[in-house]
């Protein structure tokens, strides 16, 4: 394999494990003070009224609804990093290879899908509250950076599905000969 | 199940994705370009009524000229990648898998995708900048974290790098059989 496929496969892990550091620090500084720290926060949001009284249970539940997206993208970063580290090593045409790539594919689709129905819920429950400021209604909120993820998930899943077929093709074949 | 009714599957996969990418192709540049026209120059009170500006606040000509060129290059790198996929998902449903055009398509994605969303990332930094430049307290050039970007970043190394491993592969392989 050439030097500079495995230099670009290095810089890319080094960048994947600082945002692998970076995204939990970022969920801790932003989501967990905004459910865990009190109304003030939740009452400083653009969308909700400064008095608004919440519940513990309402933030907790706005926390909730995120949660999912939070687990499978953080998946979907360490199989990214698990599978740079094959690459680097030279690892590339293994079914390890092939199946960490068609699961990255398939978190990255989850961790989208999880986005896009956290989004359609978001806005109705920080302004359930609201007794000056608009009430939102639960709707589909048209994310084109998580379109973005599904859609590049999908493709790798499919490419991960195409390079499956073609092993098992590849072994048919030689216990032919 | 038989290989060739697996590659018929694939084929009709990429079929599929293809009429959905392309739709949200479509979607994405009306609603896209509909958005920054009429929030830079059709309709100039929306701006007004954005969260960071001042309700009252005057928005001269340059910010929203300048607002306007910064989302357009990010649209137009978008559908640039939106066009890629479609080239890559057609030569797919045209059979033609392992292939070493399939594998340079794959890598022009992730190329075209990882310069979009880093140019993304740096336009969601500016662009409250940007919004805010006629308030009575305008607000700096800040780091404009946005996830679901740094998601696709990702996604597109990793397209870009598969598809340069895969491209080697297919030498190697063809090397190898003409050694044969």
């Amino acid at each position: 394999m050439p030097r500079s496929l495995i230099q670009v496969a290095r810089a890319t892990l080094l960048g994947l494990v600082v945002f692998a550091a970076y995204y939990p620090y970022k969920l801790l500084t932003t989501f967990v003070p905004f459910a865990f720290s009190g109304a003030a926060s939740w009452q400083s949001h653009w969308m909700v009224d400064d008095a608004a009284l919440v519940p513990f249970w309402g933030r907790l539940a706005q926390f909730g609804l995120w949660v999912p997206t939070m687990v499978a993208t953080q998946i979907m970063i360490l199989l990214a990093i698990y599978l740079v580290w094959l690459f680097q090593r030279e690892v590339l045409f293994e079914h390890t290879t092939i199946r960490v790539l068609k699961w990255l594919g398939g978190s990255a689709a989850l961790a989208a899908v999880f986005a896009l129905i956290a989004f359609a819920f978001d806005a109705w429950w920080l302004t359930s509250w609201n007794t000056e400021l608009p009430r939102r209604a639960i709707q589909f909120h048209f994310e084109s950076g998580e379109m973005g993820v599904l859609l590049c998930g999908l493709g790798l899943f499919l490419l991960g599905h195409v390079l499956e077929i073609a092993a098992f093709k590849q072994n048919e074949n030689e216990d032919i000969i | 199940m038989t290989t060739g009714r697996n590659f018929m599957r694939v084929q009709t996969g990429a079929l599929i994705l293809m009429i959905v990418v392309a739709a949200e192709m479509i979607r994405y540049l009306i609603t896209s370009l509909n958005r920054a026209l009429n929030f830079s120059f059709w309709e100039p009170r929306m701006w007004n009524t954005h969260h960071l500006v001042d309700p009252n606040t005057v928005v001269e000509m340059g910010p929203r000229i300048g607002y306007f060129t910064v989302w357009s290059t990010v649209i137009l790198l978008s559908t640039l990648a939106f066009l890629a996929a479609l080239q890559l998902l057609n030569n797919v449903r045209r059979g033609k898998i392992y292939h070493p055009k399939t594998a340079a398509y794959v890598s022009r994605l992730g190329l075209i995708l990882a310069i979009a969303m880093i140019a993304d990332q740096i336009f969601h930094s500016i662009d409250s900048w940007l919004l805010t430049r006629s308030n009575s307290e305008p607000l700096g050039i800040h780091w404009g974290y946005d996830p679901s970007d740094i998601k696709t970043l990702i996604m597109a190394t990793i397209l870009f790098l598969f598809g340069w491993v895969m491209r080697q592969g297919i030498v190697i392989d063809r090397e190898n059989s003409e050694f044969v």
